[in-house]
């Protein structure tokens, strides 16, 4: 008996080590429902990396395009194609794509171009990108390609520029807002405020005209909504004042979220050529200075000009001073923020919950959430539950969520561009082993006509970071989030950053300029500026501005080797 | 033709040999070349360099974020000799004896060995940051802003309890082997001369436990340089609390797969290296010379 019951432990505690590793996959592998390799039909495996953003437009491109070719004969009396998707939520390493015979085609983040192109990861895919596109006639994908991209993506070999990877999707850091919840609590900006104190400057039953807004202009989409931070600061004392929460954000990933938050209110501030020269490292940046003792911003009395060599300077742009301040006040306001803010065990999926849960009456209810733009895509179950349990008032379609256009640092910054700041660098490619390499490329081209783009942001909510636009019509079909999202990235005056640049430095040091905790250290330890706010309450900005220098200073020779 | 008996021993052994050729001869003698290199993925060109080796000395030397970090592995070990080997010891004993409860025991504190580690870790985070939490609120009235884990306060500690708790498995087991393969008509006779409780320890079972202890106690210098107190599983590359092996894990995993970076984090890894081996070979001779003997 003794030695059955032992037997038994043994037993259970032997199934859980591969239940306890299986769960370490974070959803795993899933190949669309089990597709398998049909040898009667062309066989294409796709690895797509299965973040925020999902596998659904996969799924639904792969479909039309089997669909477009069902009767294509292929080499080897093979008639149409079988797609055969690898959804899964792990990035793929140099070594690991250099051993990988079975992927054709790949949709990833992060990936490093020149090492991999070096490393003849890549298939060249210039005749694709650069030739007239067969399913979309008189276009071509370069056609859709930002000076920047092409920049970076095209690659001078013997005087003509070649092709390797193509850019995917755009992921931006924000805010969140309760469209809803402003409207029923009246969280706009009054055009004309009725006195000094905090709710006269909000809109009411009897004052109902919005203020114009960050852009400055009225009757757009972002009237009434905090035009500078000082707005910002109001509309959180007000929530605050209305006993509810303004702010959500996770705690596990907060440097992460918070940072990326940062960068955008940086790039916001600077605007695209001057962020850009964080990148570009050539140039003239005219908005440099110190901070004096008082903690004021002084800027210098001439404008530098930037090179490789002394790239450390751009450490002391205006726009990374002010940002500075941002942070610290939201970080700073106990009342501001979810009770987890700090806690590692409180995820962004959490955090997705907790605002959507609070508009359902689940908690106290939240305003704001901190997030990156593919939330409502990660946040579909959460949806999906909630629409069940409560009612369909809360499926996506039924809520009413939108992205917050960055507030500006102060009066006179209002009415300059809105700067969308993609940090995912996300990209597409064929795989140099691919015996498919014809068909890949061919469906790389179905992949980015504006039908096939314009289908990824319905089926997301997002957008792909090549340049198309949404009809009116195209954009009603959208979720109300969507909607925001797309109204405000094709806004006149939104611009969006591309942030790499082809230059030795940039390129040899790719992982400084893109991970935002090392592009912004401002200490050697391992403490972002949002950490230090977080846990050292009595930190000043000056300390973290002069660190930001100091620090990128002393590294910038490893850097710019 | 060769011999049978050979035949086999090349088959058992030539899996181990490779494993050990390619993955520890071939990737320390890439790390070691590393340190020297300077990767230029722009031009597609590697030259050598002493740079590396130089910055990494200097910011070891002069950054006191990297004496903190430093200290930090520091304490990571000598807390784990001061309270991980005694109670190791006492534990094993307590299961050699076979006092009440001593295979519940030995199940308990194999248990951290025995399962994934970031398993463990998620267990000890959930417990710390919520269970306990909610018991201090509600049974003690007490209410912490942050859990252990996430407060600058106590983190520390919390890392450093779990690592010293999740540590016992292997060299539990392995002193209650050695010490069940003591000669029982020593112990016997030791009886007899009135060495029972703790001078049986002491003077029989401890003497003879010796050379298990030693090796623990020597290669575990090593750790000093390369345990990462499971900073990486709790905070991912985002904790405060640095050891030199998360360090060292850290930097190489920023570099996102960015080879210009990595000649860097190699410069590091040698420079600790250099520093680590002769460490090892003093407290193995100390060890050996001045510890009692099993005769």
């Amino acid at each position: 008996m003794k030695k059955t019951i032992k037997r038994l432990i043994s037993l259970v505690i032997a199934a859980s080590v591969p239940l306890a590793v299986a769960s370490c996959g974070g959803g795993g592998n899933n190949n669309g429902g089990g597709a398998k390799e049909d040898p009667s039909k062309l066989n294409i495996h796709v690895y797509n990396y299965d973040g925020g953003y999902g596998s659904d437009w996969l799924q639904e491109l792969m479909d039309g395009y089997a669909e477009l070719h069902k009767d294509t004969v292929y080499e080897g009396g093979k008639v149409g194609v079988n797609f055969i998707p690898s959804n899964t939520k792990k990035l793929v390493s140099e070594g690991e794509m250099r051993a990988d015979k079975t992927n054709d085609i790949f949709f990833l983040e992060g990936i490093l171009y020149d090492q991999y192109r070096n490393s003849g990861l890549f298939a060249d895919m210039t005749s694709a990108v650069t030739s007239d596109n067969p399913y979309e006639k008189g276009t071509t994908i370069e056609s859709r390609l930002t000076a920047e991209q092409k920049a970076f993506y095209g690659v001078n070999e013997g005087g003509e520029t070649h092709y390797y990877a193509l850019p995917h999707y755009s992921g931006y850091y924000g805010i969140i807002y309760n469209v809803a919840l402003f409207e029923k609590k009246g969280y706009f900006f009054a055009k004309n405020p009725t006195g000094s104190e905090i709710a006269d400057k909000f809109v009411s039953k009897s004052n109902t005209e919005r203020s114009a807004g960050p852009d400055g202009a009225e009757g757009t989409f972002d009237d009434g909504l905090p035009a500078t931070y000082e707005e910002f600061y109001d509309l959180c004392k007000y929530i605050v004042y209305n006993q509810q929460i303004p702010f959500v954000w996770t705690g596990k990933f907060y440097e992460l979220h918070l940072m990326n938050l940062y960068r955008n209110l940086v790039a916001n501030y600077e605007g695209v050529d001057k962020m850009m020269l964080n990148y570009t490292l050539d140039g003239v940046a005219d908005d440099l200075g110190t901070v004096d003792n008082g903690g004021n911003f002084v800027p210098d009395g001439s404008a530098t000009t930037v090179t490789a060599q002394n790239g450390y300077e751009l450490s002391r742009q205006a726009g990374k001073f002010y940002a500075m301040e941002f942070m610290k006040r939201i970080i700073s306001e106990e009342k501001w923020k979810n009770a987890e803010a700090f806690g590692i065990t409180f995820t962004h999926m959490d955090a997705q919950a907790r605002f959507l849960k609070s508009w359902a009456g689940q908690s106290t209810e939240t305003a704001m959430l901190i997030d990156g733009s593919w939330w409502e895509n990660e946040a579909s179950q959460t949806f999906s539950d909630l629409e069940k349990s409560v009612g369909e008032e809360y499926s996506k379609q039924n809520t009413n969520y939108a992205w917050m256009p960055l507030p500006k640092a102060n009066a006179s910054k209002i009415g300059d561009d809105n700067v969308l700041f993609d940090h995912l660098n996300a990209a597409c490619f064929v795989n140099a082993k691919s015996t498919n390499k014809e068909v890949a490329l061919d469906f790389i081209q179905y992949a980015n006509t504006r039908e096939s783009l314009v289908k990824f942001t319905k089926s997301t909510n997002t957008v792909k970071a090549l340049d198309y636009t949404l009809t009116d019509e195209e954009i009603a079909g959208l979720t109300p989030y969507g909607k925001s999202m797309v109204t405000f990235k094709q806004a006149e005056n939104t611009k969006v950053i591309y942030p790499y640049a082809r230059n030795a430095t940039y390129v040899n040091s790719q992982a400084a300029f893109t991970d935002v905790d090392q592009f912004f250290k401002w200490t050697s330890a391992n403490k972002s500026i949002v950490k230090e706010f977080a846990e050292n309450r009595n930190s000043t900005v000056k300390t973290c501005f002069d660190g930001l220098y100091t620090y990128r200073k002393s590294v910038w020779k490893g850097i710019a080797k | 033709m060769l011999k049978k008996s050979l035949q086999f021993y090349i088959i058992i052994l030539i899996w181990p040999v490779l494993q050990f050729a390619v993955f520890y001869i071939g990737v320390n003698f890439n790390s070691f070349l590393l340190a020297f290199q300077n990767i230029d993925t722009y031009n597609n060109v590697t030259t050598f360099t002493f740079d590396n080796i130089t910055n990494a000395f200097n910011l070891i030397t002069t950054d006191p974020a990297m004496g903190e970090t430093i200290t930090n592995s520091l304490i990571s070990y000598g807390l784990s000799l001061v309270n991980g080997i005694p109670l190791g010891l006492l534990f094993a004993y307590y299961i050699f004896k076979k006092w009440p409860l001593a295979g519940s025991f030995r199940v308990i504190l194999f248990l951290p060995s025995i399962l994934p580690v970031i398993v463990s870790v998620t267990i000890y985070m959930y417990f710390v940051e919520n269970a306990l939490e909610f018991v201090l609120k509600e049974y003690f009235g007490k209410t912490t802003p942050l859990g252990f884990l996430s407060n600058p306060d106590t983190r520390f500690g919390a890392v450093l309890f779990f690592a010293i708790f999740t540590g016992f498995g292997t060299s539990v087991l392995m002193y209650t082997n050695k010490m069940n393969s003591i000669d029982p008509e020593i112990l016997e006779a030791g009886k007899l001369d009135g060495a029972s409780g703790f001078k049986e320890f002491w003077y029989i079972v401890l003497p003879l436990t010796y050379p298990t202890l030693t090796i623990f106690l020597y290669t575990g210098i090593i750790t000093i340089f390369t345990s990462q107190l499971n900073l990486y599983s709790f905070y991912s590359s985002r904790s405060s609390i640095q050891t030199i092996g998360y360090f060292l894990y850290v930097s190489t995993q920023r570099a996102q797969g960015n080879v210009s970076l990595y000649p860097a984090v190699a410069a590091y890894g040698l420079i600790f290296t250099c520093v680590a081996v002769p460490l090892t070979f003093i407290v193995k001779f100390l060890l050996e010379k001045f510890g009692p003997s099993e005769d």
